[in-house]
């Protein structure tokens, strides 16, 4: 069986978008700088093929101009992988050195 | 206005119908609410809103435009290597054709400097970064177009920098060194100072005169020299598209001895094309090219003949 991959950037718009389902801009922001504007796209178009996160484009009020937005969010096997993930990451967390005896 | 129309339409060209819908527009919505959320007044945060909206959205394009043409994670590497090995040499081999002027004449500007290496450094780095950045076999269609497309950029960047950037500089350096001795005047303009234009107009005319002369030859041979320069990464990077070979060692070798020749030719053709007049300025300056490119063509001409043998030949099949 294949297990799913998980990368530190997607692991992170998981994470923040476990919270509220946001725009690309918004996680760039949300981030703090380790996301970046030039690939948050790139992530999301390929976290959405592996199925971690859906999208829909935002209805826009008549009258706007411009595309619509899209916002995005996780699917329920998305926040399986995380939690997945996340629980591997804690169990192989090494144990504090124990100092030796002098 | 609303920004990012054009980008939406060279994103329309080079990538997918999926790529466009989930990754290239949302860049551009994105783009287009922030700009049209920002402050009116505020002209310099609005700039800098469509330009890091712009880089973003055309990063964006760039990455969909390769994924739509290379398949696989090993090409994408090879590529990426190719870069890497490319910027690498382009960077050494530019300090390297610097650094004489500089450790004898160190008041000369490093911007005053690297036009004139930079024609001479990208071809040079480009045929390294093929040669040891992409594996010793047969690439796909998909990359071979790739680096088609980078060797035109890097023709187009050489040409741009060659003939208007380079005499620019070139002229800037000597008015500033004549006027650093006192000398407020007028000052002349050489022949590597004169634009492309330039050249070409001083050859016009020297033709309708019938001028032959080795000052007017001099004028047509730089002239085609310029775009033949230009032209050498991708003529460079056409043959090491098709020449491959195992081992980064020899390939390595190989470029050295390609780039040394490519030398070689181009001072044998100024002596013909200029100094003997045995040859037209055109075809002098052209040489390193012909020879190349004729190379390139002769090696995918025999590869093709061999396999129709193999194929003919192969037990079992006549």
């Amino acid at each position: 069986m294949d297990l799913p991959r998980l990368s530190a950037t997607e692991r992170l718009i998981l994470d923040l978008l476990a919270w509220q389902e946001m725009f690309g801009l918004q996680l760039v922001e949300q981030s703090k700088g380790a996301l970046k504007r030039g690939t948050v796209y790139v992530t999301l178009g390929r976290m959405q093929d592996k199925g971690y996160v859906e999208s829909w484009s935002e209805k826009q009020p008549p009258g706007a101009i411009g595309l619509p937005r899209r916002l995005y969010r996780p699917t329920a096997y998305g926040l399986r992988v995380l939690e997945a993930w996340e629980t591997a990451a804690r169990m192989l967390q090494r144990p504090p050195q124990l100092k030796a005896a002098t | 206005m609303i920004p990012g129309r054009i980008l939406h339409r060279l994103a329309g060209r080079v990538c997918s119908a999926k790529a466009l819908e989930h990754v290239v527009e949302p860049a551009i919505a994105d783009l287009q609410r922030e700009h049209a959320g920002s402050d009116a007044n505020h002209t310099a945060r609005r700039a800098w809103i469509l330009f890091a909206g712009y880089a973003a959205v055309l990063s964006v394009i760039a990455i969909c435009a390769l994924d739509t043409r290379i398949a696989s994670d090993d090409e994408r590497r090879d590529l990426r290597r190719t870069l890497v090995w490319t910027l690498v040499f382009i960077s050494v081999v530019g300090a390297l054709l610097m650094s004489p002027v500089v450790r004898s004449v160190p008041e000369v500007t490093f911007r005053a400097l690297l036009p004139q290496a930079l024609p001479l450094a990208i071809p040079i780095g480009l045929t390294f970064g093929i040669a040891l950045g992409l594996p010793g076999r047969a690439i796909s269609r998909g990359s071979a177009k790739v680096v088609i497309l980078v060797a035109l950029a890097a023709s187009l960047v050489s040409f741009g920098t060659i003939s208007w950037i380079m005499p620019g500089a070139n002229q800037a350096l000597r008015e500033e060194t004549a006027w650093s001795m006192e000398d407020r005047g007028l000052v002349p303009k050489g022949i590597g100072e004169l634009t492309i234009l330039d050249l070409h107009r001083e050859m016009t005319i020297a033709a309708a005169r019938g001028d032959d002369t080795r000052i007017a030859r001099r004028f047509a041979w730089t002239f085609h020299v310029r775009v033949a320069l230009s032209s050498a990464s991708l003529v460079l990077a056409s043959l090491f598209l098709v020449s491959f070979s195992n081992g980064s060692i020899l390939r390595g070798v190989f470029a050295f001895l390609v780039c040394f020749e490519y030398w070689a030719l181009l001072y044998t053709g100024e002596f013909l094309g200029v100094h003997e007049r045995a040859i037209p300025a055109f075809a002098a300056a052209w040489l390193p090219n012909i020879v190349f490119a004729s190379a390139a063509m002769i090696i995918v001409s025999s590869r093709r003949s061999r396999l129709r043998g193999s194929f003919v030949t192969a037990p079992g099949q006549g």
